[in-house]
């Protein structure tokens, strides 16, 4: 787990690292559509008693995220991931992928672009949301399941990346989320419980992982300036590209 | 960082000059980053914080020739000997452990192997104790001893028909029953009224789909034992009939418990699931709360109301309080052998974890106060 900390500081170091050498400035990028595959380690509780790491090893997670770049840095945007909890305490393979548990959770975030260096760029996310994570436990087939839902309160995430082209980035994904399961239910048999979790006590996942993404760029703005260039590009709230008056070049 | 207006995709029109570094959107730009980054940081550190591993709660009880390990599984406590009963498998003896001073002897003349391969298919492996005696069952040698703690000495021996999991004496009438899940069954065995009490196999009970563990209620005339799935079943006494069968809170039935006084069977789930079923009414589930994971072999101190549940997939020795009307809370948890797979409690306030790598126990002081009046 030290070790998990401190790739996660060495990922911070080599995002700052490029952020104060930066040597050339990423193309603006308003649009931005992903896919992340990773790992998830559980730390911390969901309620007071329960380990998030007592019935699953950790998940395997697939992400979907799409961003609007509002400047130069900062874009706006949302998350879902989708998890598979491996499972613990199963002893057959039909046991075990009837014990992959579940875990969902919708983001909104906010991505800062870091820096450039060369054809390596980093981002950084920060973003809060609701999580779901649902344990399952199946043996010869009666299964059991414990679930828990509750806010996100902080996702956050370095994504150092190499430019594949104008449009598209391969990126190491190292992201944290925290926070908070505010229901619990129990599906057993005999037994169908929910009720308020037993807490607050704070949950987290350490998730690494690649994330894959596609930049729409804007396309060329009709070039009636200067010649057959633009002198003075201009970026529209709706992510296009125009060249103001040549009247304005060099004012 | 230079900041810089951004290059015109497919355009060939050099940049515009770099604005003034400490004024306007530059500025902002580096200070978001930098605040972005000291987001990170901060977000990372949070989420390694608890992250150190710890090692186990409580006092070790080392206990003879336990080194190569030992796999523990039947644990019991003896009030009228004030002793941890701890068969020793692999060890080929049985512990008998003073509660305070945690001072081991150790009967030998069980079946032995100096080798530790995880498990519990060897030598003693469950205890109960009756009429003086100590009946012992011995999985290496499919046999069932009865075994003089004066003496400390095996004093009979008989044959088992299957291989055997849980030992318990009926006081009630006067037997041993064993229950042999290989068999799928259970099978009793009468002593000997007079002298020492020989045990004569004189029935078996077909137990489908188990029987997993065993508890003895004396006041209601029921033995109680699990299926492996879902369900525990109320076997008489007296007619060996299955009576009952309910619905126990569990995809993995292991662990049982009785609070015979109050009529409240305890069922203990590999999944991390403990159950309070009422016994002494319809069986339906009391009360059920899932907390940690992996467990097997569960202890109950009814002078507190304290349940013990010991899992190795949790690395936890978790501590839950009956109330009167049967509603479980949480006490409390600790940490425990990552390969544990069971816990007795003892008359003054211990709990006692398994420790099967290192072939001893761990005794755990309960610190939380009684949930029963």
């Amino acid at each position: 787990m030290k070790a998990l900390a401190a790739l996660a500081g060495a990922g911070l170091l080599a995002a700052a690292a490029p952020a104060s050498a930066q040597s050339e400035e990423a193309p603006r990028r308003p649009i931005q559509a992903g896919a992340r595959l990773g790992y998830a380690l559980p730390l911390g509780s969901y309620e007071h008693g329960t380990a998030a790491s007592d019935l699953s090893f950790g998940s395997a997670v697939l992400g979907l995220d799409g961003a609007y770049s509002l400047g130069r840095v900062v874009s706006l945007g949302g998350l879902a991931r989708l998890g598979f909890g491996i499972p613990k305490a199963c002893s057959t393979s039909g046991d075990c992928t009837s014990s992959l548990g579940r875990d969902v959770s919708l983001l909104a975030l906010a991505r800062f672009e870091l820096g450039a260096f060369g054809r390596f760029v980093a981002d950084a996310e920060a973003g809060l949301g609701y999580a779901w994570v649902t344990r399952r436990s199946s043996d010869d087939g009666t299964v059991s399941s414990r679930s828990y839902h509750g806010p996100v309160w902080v996702h956050a995430a370095v994504l150092p990346a190499l430019r594949l082209g104008a449009r598209a980035r391969l990126a190491l994904a190292v992201e944290a989320d925290i926070g908070t399961a505010l229901r619990t239910s129990l599906d057993a048999p005999g037994v169908d419980d929910a009720r308020n979790a037993d807490g607050p006590t704070l949950n987290a996942q350490v998730l690494l992982g690649l994330r894959g993404s596609f930049a729409f760029l804007p396309a060329p703005a009709p070039q009636r300036s200067v010649g057959s260039t633009c002198a003075r590009p201009a970026l529209r709230p709706w992510g296009r590209m125009v060249c103001r008056r040549a009247a304005s070049v060099g004012a | 960082m230079r900041c810089s207006a951004p290059p015109f995709p497919n355009s060939n029109v050099p940049a515009p000059p770099a604005p003034a570094r400490r004024h306007g959107r530059c500025f902002r730009t580096r200070r978001l980053r930098r605040a972005a980054l000291l987001g990170l940081a901060a977000a990372f550190v949070g989420a390694a914080v608890g992250c150190s591993s710890s090692s186990a709660d409580g006092t070790a009880i080392e206990l003879p020739n336990g080194e190569p390990g030992i796999g523990f599984d039947d644990l019991r406590y003896s009030s009228a000997l004030h002793r941890v009963l701890v068969p020793g498998g692999r060890s080929g003896a049985l512990f008998l452990i003073e509660p305070e001073t945690g001072n081991a002897r150790a009967i030998e003349g069980f079946s032995s192997t100096p080798d530790f391969g995880g498990g519990h298919d060897d030598g003693p492996t469950s205890v109960d104790e009756g009429r003086g005696y100590l009946f012992v069952t011995d999985r290496s040698s499919l046999s069932l001893h009865v075994v003089d703690p004066n003496q400390g000495a095996i004093v009979v021996t008989a044959p088992l028909a299957a291989g055997p999991d849980y030992v318990r004496y009926v006081a009630a009438t006067d037997e041993v029953w064993v229950t042999e899940p290989s068999g799928d069954q259970l099978e009793i065995f009468s002593l000997a009224k007079e002298g020492l009490p020989t045990p004569t196999s004189v029935a078996v009970i077909p137990v489908d789909n188990g029987p997993e563990s065993l508890v003895i209620d004396g006041t209601r005339g029921r033995a109680y034992t699990h299926r492996w799935q879902a369900s525990t079943i109320a076997i008489d006494l007296a007619s060996r009939a299955v009576v009952a069968e309910w619905p126990n809170g569990c995809s993995a039935s292991r662990g049982i418990g009785l609070d015979e006084a109050r009529g409240f069977l305890f069922a203990a789930c590999r999944e991390g699931t403990a159950t309070v079923l009422d016994a002494a009414g319809d069986g339906r589930v009391v009360s059920a709360l899932a907390r940690g994971a992996g467990y097997d072999v569960m202890g109950y101190n009814p002078a507190l109301g304290h349940l013990y549940l010991a899992g190795g997939d949790c690395a936890c020795l978790t501590v839950l309080g009956l109330s009167a009307s049967g509603e479980l809370s949480y006490l409390g948890r600790f940490d425990a052998p990552g390969d544990t797979n069971g816990v007795v409690a003892d008359d003054v306030g211990n709990a006692w974890v398994s420790e099967p790598g290192e072939g001893r126990m761990r005794r755990v002081r309960d610190p939380y106060a009684a949930s029963l009046p």
